[in-house]
């Protein structure tokens, strides 16, 4: 068994699969909704941050 | 921002065939081909703004894709079905293969994660050395495990007639 007996055959998979390509919209969606994660984790850090400080300071510290 | 996310798209779009069948590759479920995409396409996007265009687009796209499915498997987050035909399954399934692309399937499902991996780049026409960077191996590694898949074929073939298709 040569494996490059299986070369055209991979050509011609490969081929297949970009036959039904995802939309643009949906790989626009993909990369939006995970900055949009990112975005508020980083918002909740910095109330975090914030919170933590005002509690201190109102504790005298 | 915008530029960048059009470009992106338009790369993905021009490219989508190989992180699809990568996917296909290695997970059977459909749902975790689609979990194994948006991994994927979220990799590119994160590691976009480091390419430079030092490497061809197609082994950017390979090298993150790759990298991320493995990973991705390593972490244990989905279970997959690859890798545990024995022997004489295979036998069996070779005997049974309608067409080079069912043959291609059933050898590509029977192969370890790392392997699968070093033979989808020689089928993409990769060098050792190549693959190796992409995957980040010696040569020497890729080089004994793709003689040892070759062996394992060679015995696993040795009763099978199969006629390709495509020369």
């Amino acid at each position: 068994m040569n494996l490059n007996n299986l070369k055209p055959a991979w050509q011609q998979f490969r081929l297949l699969n970009s036959m039904q390509p995802m939309g643009k919209e949906e790989i626009l969606f993909i990369i939006e909704e995970a900055e949009g994660l990112s975005i508020n984790r980083n918002r909740f850090l910095i109330n975090f941050i914030m919170f933590a400080v005002l509690i201190i300071c109102c504790h005298g510290g | 921002m915008e530029l960048q996310k059009g470009n992106f798209i338009r790369i993905i779009d021009a490219n989508q065939g190989i992180i699809k069948s990568l996917c296909k590759a290695y997970y059977i479920c459909p749902e975790d081909q689609k979990d194994a995409f948006q991994d994927i396409i979220l990799q590119l996007w994160k590691s976009f703004e480091t390419f430079r265009g030092e490497s061809k687009i197609s082994s950017w796209i390979y090298r993150i894709s790759l990298n991320t499915v493995l990973t991705k498997i390593k972490k244990g987050k989905t279970k997959i079905a690859a890798g545990s035909i024995g022997t004489s399954e295979l036998s069996i399934s070779i005997a049974m293969a309608d067409g080079d692309i069912e043959l291609l399937n059933i050898i590509i499902q029977s192969l370890k994660d790392l392997d699968k991996a070093i033979v989808i780049l020689y089928l993409e026409g990769y060098k050792n050395k190549e693959i190796s960077q992409i995957l980040n191996l010696t040569p020497t590694n890729v080089s004994t495990r793709l003689n040892r898949v070759r062996a394992e074929l060679k015995i696993k073939f040795e009763n099978q007639h199969y006629e390709f298709k495509q020369p």
